[in-house]
Formats: structure tokens, sequence, C-alpha cells
């Protein structure tokens, strides 16, 4: 899923392809973490994961670009990076039973505790 | 019998009741004024009618100021919803005005310039802020390619990055990926463009020695034919120079506002097009003999002043 994201978004950005994968997969990495120390089955979770991985999206990106890119980052759009902290969280309860829907159809088990995952 | 045995007081009373009438009917005839019998009664009577008359017409105005508000309510809500469309209409003409006035200047720009230019439209932006990209709806179809520049009337505005079938993705000159060479207008000082952010570009590789000042225009230098010579890329805002550098920091204002983009132009072939004016027409006797590049710089002049209004 995280490389059908990074596929789909990167035809609408400048951004290289593989200095997006590798923020997507970092961010993947960090939401699983955070999963599995504290999951709750509901939209609450789900928003709180959204706005905690769109607080960390700027940050990362600029680390990377530091590490990356020959030209870094120079100006941090820290508005914007405020805008969509608030917003992503508010927007991610639409977008909820979306993903329920496709739960439901991919017959994947929500788990139910933190750690049955692993079961 | 008892015909003849009538008592006088009876007949006195019948009499009375006969006669008055007619006197009354005499009296009334022969004086012009109300007669005193009649005045009380006539008093009494208007008195009441007096009352009863502002009693009706209190009423009377009470209702219909009612009625009044009722139809004056449905009226006023009538001529809102109306005033609503009307406001609504003005607007939508307003739009289309301006967009005529914006497209009118894009061909009168094109029509007098030599350049083969495509006009395009922006279509979407960078998702990421931190990159400054547009999307615009002409692709390899339309005879777009990868590294053509993209301008507007106001000045560069970036070139192709990368060109699909019916659309391309354009680098703004304020993106710090995008180099555009460039030069300071009045001292031909040479150097490379790149962007700071949406409202700052940095004007790179300036030797130590270049006369650079704030306010000087940059223009693009054209020697690429990628650009046409002499096309406006920004405006010096800041000089900075390091104490043992042997470049200078300067910073721009880009020509162009990225965020208000709608209509852009496609350089398909700059036809090496000049806008710069050389020193032998700075240096003309016939200052009024007006040159191709100088009525180019005109549209151009008139397009920025009202490109400026509209930002």
């Amino acid at each position: 899923m995280t490389y059908l994201i990074t596929l789909l978004v990167a035809s609408v950005t400048a951004m290289p392809l593989g200095m997006f994968l590798l923020l997507n997969i970092i961010l993947y990495a960090l939401s699983y973490t955070f999963k599995s120390k504290f999951y709750q089955p509901g939209p609450i979770f789900f928003a709180i994961i959204c706005g905690a991985m769109s607080v960390a999206f700027m940050p990362i990106h600029f680390i990377l670009s530091l590490i990356i890119e020959p030209t870094p980052i120079q100006d941090l759009e820290i508005i914007f990076w405020l805008l969509q902290s608030l917003l992503t969280p508010l927007l991610s309860f639409a977008v909820y039973p979306i993903f329920c829907i496709i739960d439901d159809l991919t017959n994947k088990e929500l788990p139910t505790e933190v750690g049955r995952q692993f079961e | 019998m008892n015909f003849f045995n009538f008592s006088l007081r009876k007949v006195i009373v019948f009499t009375a009741a006969i006669l008055i009438p007619f006197i009354l009917i005499k009296m009334h005839r022969t004086s012009k004024e109300t007669p005193l019998v009649l005045r009380p009664f006539t008093f009494t009577v208007g008195l009441i009618q007096n009352a009863y008359s502002s009693f009706s017409s209190g009423v009377r105005g009470t209702t219909s100021l009612y009625l009044n508000l009722v139809d004056i309510k449905r009226d006023n809500r009538s001529l809102m919803r109306k005033n609503a469309e009307l406001r609504a209409q003005l607007g939508t003409m307003t739009e289309l005005k301006l967009e005529n006035e914006r497209l009118n200047q894009l061909l009168e720009f094109k029509t007098q310039t030599k350049m083969q230019l495509l006009a395009g439209r922006v279509v979407g932006q960078d998702l990421i802020p931190e990159h400054s990209t547009i999307t615009i709806n002409r692709g390899t179809y339309h005879g777009v390619e990868q590294g053509m520049a993209v301008l507007t009337v106001s000045g560069a505005v970036g070139y192709i990055l990368q060109a699909e079938m019916l659309n391309s993705q354009v680098i703004l000159i304020t993106d710090r990926f995008s180099a555009v060479d460039a030069l300071v207008q009045r001292t031909r000082a040479r150097g490379i463009v790149s962007g700071i952010s949406s409202e700052a570009c940095k004007f790179n590789y300036l030797k130590r020695g270049d006369d650079v000042a704030i306010g000087d225009q940059v223009v693009t230098s054209g020697l690429d034919n990628i650009f046409p010579k002499g096309f406006p890329v920004g405006e010096v805002i800041k000089v900075e120079q390091s104490e043992y550098g042997v470049t200078k920091d300067v910073e721009l204002r880009p020509a162009v506002n990225p965020n208000n983009l709608e209509e852009i132009f496609i350089v398909l072939n700059a036809a090496q097009e000049d806008f710069l004016p050389s020193e032998e027409e700075s240096d003309s006797e016939t200052p009024n003999k007006e040159t191709e590049i100088d009525k180019s710089k005109k549209a151009l002049g008139q397009a920025s002043g009202s490109a400026n209004i509209e930002r």
C-alpha cells in the first residue's frame, strides 16, 4: 500500500521518487510502531495516527533533504505545516469509512487488542 | 253612546301631536339655523358620530398596517433574492471581463513577438510546498518538450521539467532546483537564478567585482535560446557581500507571482528574440522612433501594469 500511494502521489509532485518512497516507508514504520503500542479500534485512533504522521512529515522531509539532496530545503513553510497538521485529522474522519469498506472487501480482521495480531 | 263623552286632556294631546310636526316643518322652511329644539340632539349625535369615526379609522389603520407589513415582507424577500441573483451575475460578468482583458493582453503579446508560443493554462500545483512546480494542460501531443521555457507577459515563469502526453510539469524559477541563466540589465553582470522560496530567488555566481544594486532588473541572457534574451526574471531586493567570499549574495523578487498564475506561454521556439535594448538604440538621436522591440516592451509594460493590478 505504501508503494502504491507513493506511485500515485509522485505523479503530482516534483519530489524525487526514491526520496519520496523512503519518506513514506519511514512514516509507515513510525505509524506501525505507534499502532503496535497504542492501538485502539475506532476512528479517533485513526485520526490521531493521521495527525501524528502529518506532523512528522515535514521534519522527516527536511532531515532527508539535508542528508540526500545537493540543495537542501532552505525555507520551511511553517504555516502550511500547521494547517496540514490541523486539517488532516479532521478529514480523516471522512476517509475512515472508506478504509473500513476496503478492510471488509479484503476480509482483513482488525486486531481487537494490542499484540493480538502477532498471535 | 260614548261618542261625545270625551276628555279635554286627550283632545289637547291629540291636537298637539298632530300640529307639532307641521309647526316644525314650517319652522325648518323659514329658518336657516338649526332649530333650538334640535340642537341638543344634534350635538349629542355629533359627539357619538365623531367618537365612532375615530375608533373605526384607528381599527382600519391598524388592520391595513398589518396587511401592508405582510406584503412588504414578501416583497422584501423577493427583492433580496433578485438582488442576490443580480450580484452573482455581476460577479460572473466581472470575471469574464477580467479574463477577456487578460486574454487580449496575451494575444497582443503573442502577435507582437517573433517567438513561436503555445498558450496553456495552469491546472495544478505541487502537492508538497517545498517543491515549486505547476502542472499545465499542454503536453507532447501539443509539441511540448522537456526543457522548453514557460513565461507570461510579466516575465519568466520556469521551464518544462517533465512532459507527458496531455500535461506537463513546469519547474518554477522559485524552486531550489531550477537554474536560469540571467544577467543584470543595467550592468550586464551574468549569473544563474535559482529559487529560495515562493517569494524570493537567489542570483548565484556573481563575481565580487560585479556591479549590482538594489532595484536592478534581472533579465534572461538568452544564450541557450530557451528563454528569449532580455525577458524579465526579477528585481534585486538584497545584496550582501561577505568579507572573504569571492561571490556576492544577491536575492531577487521574481517578476511573476507564482501563486497567481492562470494563463502561460510555452516557448516552442525563441527565434533569437531579443527584448534587451541595445546600446545603439538607447543612444539613438531619434528617441521617438518606435522599433519592434519598443512595441513589445510597451505591450509588456502595459500588461505588467495590469497584471500587477490583478495581483
